[in-house]
């Protein structure tokens, strides 16, 4: 790791940056959705699965594209920050961030939904009936049952940020510094005359993370068994 | 104040229909009959777990559910303690932790049993820090009783508590719930499908079949008279003995008490000595009735009996008895009714095989 330079460094630190906010402003959705796809019933149902499956099939520039149309400085959305807060989304690293968890999202809802379905609704009831409400059931009860499923579905989410590439590029361009995460940079120097070096540099990189984040998501399978 | 009606009406997906009123006063009170009679789904609507579609449910003074009111507390409000056949401890909490779970939810309730107490009654003491899943199904289900206890419910609802454990076990469960009965005096509701449990634990029974209360009443009614064990609602005869003793030939005989003389009855053989007092269950249609002398028979079991009553059902007689102070139930045919001139009133011969007899725990 020594031998990695400043820029790549940047680049590195850069994309776990971008993916440990992708996580952890999509998870209080996806606890939230996979609570509720797990557990209710309700009219459209099968349109909000869909729209959360959505990025899973839908090409990632697409994704990235229709995010840029929303969070653009003419979007829905991005006018509305600009206008308002004076912020500005698309082509910063938060754009990187909110690219990566959309693309991470459907995989952390599936994990989260299963963990869910996993848990004793019979459980929940034998709460309610020690005088826990709702709520006091969900916290004490059904989250710390769920707990090995969500954080599988964050480190999921994680690993998948890691490696976004097509609407990262789209919705938040390739800068330098702020949007340059590590495949941005591999695709960069390889077609940089002489950066053959360095992106053989980031792709080991970039196994060693993918490696690391999916023995740790193993790990946690494994513990939640035998616990 | 312990009064409990419950007048609840619906119908299921799968078509089964509930539909039931009662009332009582009493204390301990039993669900009584055979599984799918709806005494869970009851238990359920109590608990605050299924909305009947219409009805009315109150305990003292709450009402509880009113369909009527559009009136439905939620579970977590009820103060009600839930034994659930299945047990439900909470798998990622240590015992002490399933036992504090609902201590620290109880809603003020100032003669709650004090927490050392139920863990010495129950002898919880040497596994409080073990986890559910290492507990034998007796263990498990003295944490279920704990657990619930602990909430401090002002009723308590038991779905089949010992259905889960071991029959060999069973007994012993059952002397757990007794203790706590006694010793914290709680309004109880207890389901079972088993006629012995209830006969020892029940102040109160409502027999119930197919979603409909068949019967009411103090468990010496409704179990020892038409009380009715199988589906088909036919009428079973469970005999009451006491003072088992052991005959020349090994046998083991146990007498029924009464007023005009004790009558005894010969028991099936059986490994251990049976219990004092002893339950034998036997069909209608195991009884035989014969008038004047009866001689060189088979059958080993004969009492004198009074008919107090012809009831036709499903195309049979069915004949009450008075045996001692017993009711017993035969089932004859119209022919034999008019052979042996058979009326209120008349004084029979009640023949019964010993196998026909089985002893219940």
């Amino acid at each position: 790791m020594v031998g990695l330079t400043s820029a790549e460094w940047t680049a590195v630190s850069l994309s776990l940056r971008v993916a440990l906010w992708a996580v952890a402003l999509s998870l209080p959705f996806g606890v939230a959705l996979g609570w509720l796809l797990a557990r209710r019933d309700f009219r459209g149902k099968i349109f909000v699965e869909t729209l959360v499956n959505l990025t899973l099939v839908l090409p990632p520039v697409v994704t990235g594209y229709l995010l840029l149309r929303l969070f653009g400085r003419q979007g829905w959305i991005g006018g509305w920050l600009e206008e308002v807060f004076g912020i500005q989304i698309a082509f910063t690293w938060w754009a990187a961030a909110i690219a990566s968890a959309a693309l991470g999202f459907p995989l952390m809802v599936r994990a989260i939904r299963l963990a869910f379905q996993g848990v004793d609704r019979r459980l929940e009831e034998a709460a309610r009936s020690l005088g826990a409400s709702r709520v006091d059931s969900f916290l004490s009860i059904s989250l710390p049952l769920a707990r090995p499923g969500i954080i599988a579905g964050a480190v999921l989410a994680f690993a998948r940020s890691l490696g976004e590439f097509g609407a990262t590029i789209t919705f938040a361009g390739n800068i330098p510094g702020e949007t340059r995460t590590l495949p941005l940079g591999v695709f960069t120097e390889m077609n940089r005359a002489g950066g053959g070096a360095s992106s053989t540099r980031l792709a080991i990189v970039a196994v060693l993370l993918a490696a690391a984040a999916l023995a740790f998501s193993e790990w946690l399978e494994r513990r939640g068994r035998s616990s | 104040m312990s009064h409990l009606r419950v007048a609840c009406r619906h119908r299921f997906p799968t078509g089964f229909d509930l539909d039931v009123d009662f009332t009582t006063d009493e204390r301990m009170i039993a669900l009584f009959g055979p599984s799918g009679a709806g005494k869970t789904s009851i238990l359920m609507a109590i608990a605050g777990f299924l909305s009947p579609e219409s009805g009315r449910i109150s305990w003292g003074d709450h009402v509880l559910f009113d369909s009527a009111l559009s009136l439905s507390v939620a579970p977590d409000k009820r103060r009600l303690g839930v034994v659930f056949q299945d047990q439900r401890l909470f798998p990622h909490l240590s015992v002490e932790q399933n036992l504090r779970y609902g201590q620290r939810r109880r809603q003020g309730n100032g003669s709650a049993p004090a927490v050392e107490r139920i863990i010495e009654v129950l002898d919880l003491g040497t596994m409080l820090g073990r986890r559910p899943d290492t507990l034998s199904g007796g263990e498990g289900q003295r944490l279920a009783l704990g657990r619930a206890l602990m909430s401090a419910p002002e009723l308590l609802l038991m779905d089949e508590p010992v259905a889960a454990v071991d029959e060999s076990r069973r007994g012993t469960i059952l002397g757990y719930v007794d203790r706590i009965i006694h010793e914290w005096d709680l309004p109880t509701l207890y389901v079972s499908h088993h006629r012995a449990e209830v006969q020892r634990l029940a102040d109160w029974v409502v027999a119930l079949d197919g979603g409909r209360v068949v019967q009411e009443g103090d468990p010496e009614e409704v179990l020892g008279a038409a009380g009715l064990a199988g589906s088909n609602g036919e009428p079973v005869n469970l005999l009451r003995l006491v003072r088992p003793v052991r005959s020349s030939d090994g046998a083991w005989l146990a007498c029924v008490p009464g007023t005009r003389g004790e009558v005894c009855v010969r028991l099936p053989h059986v490994d251990a000595p049976p219990s004092d007092p002893t339950y034998v269950q036997f069909a209608a249609s195991d009884v035989m009735l014969a008038r004047g002398e009866v001689v060189r028979l088979s059958a080993r079991n004969r009492f004198p009996a009074r008919i107090e009553e012809l009831v036709p059902r499903h195309g049979h007689i069915f004949a009450a008895l008075s045996v001692a102070d017993q009711r017993l139930w035969a089932e004859v045919t119209n022919d034999a009714v008019r052979d042996l001139g058979m009326a209120p009133g008349v004084e029979v011969t009640c023949l019964v095989k010993t196998a026909a007899l089985e002893v219940l725990e």
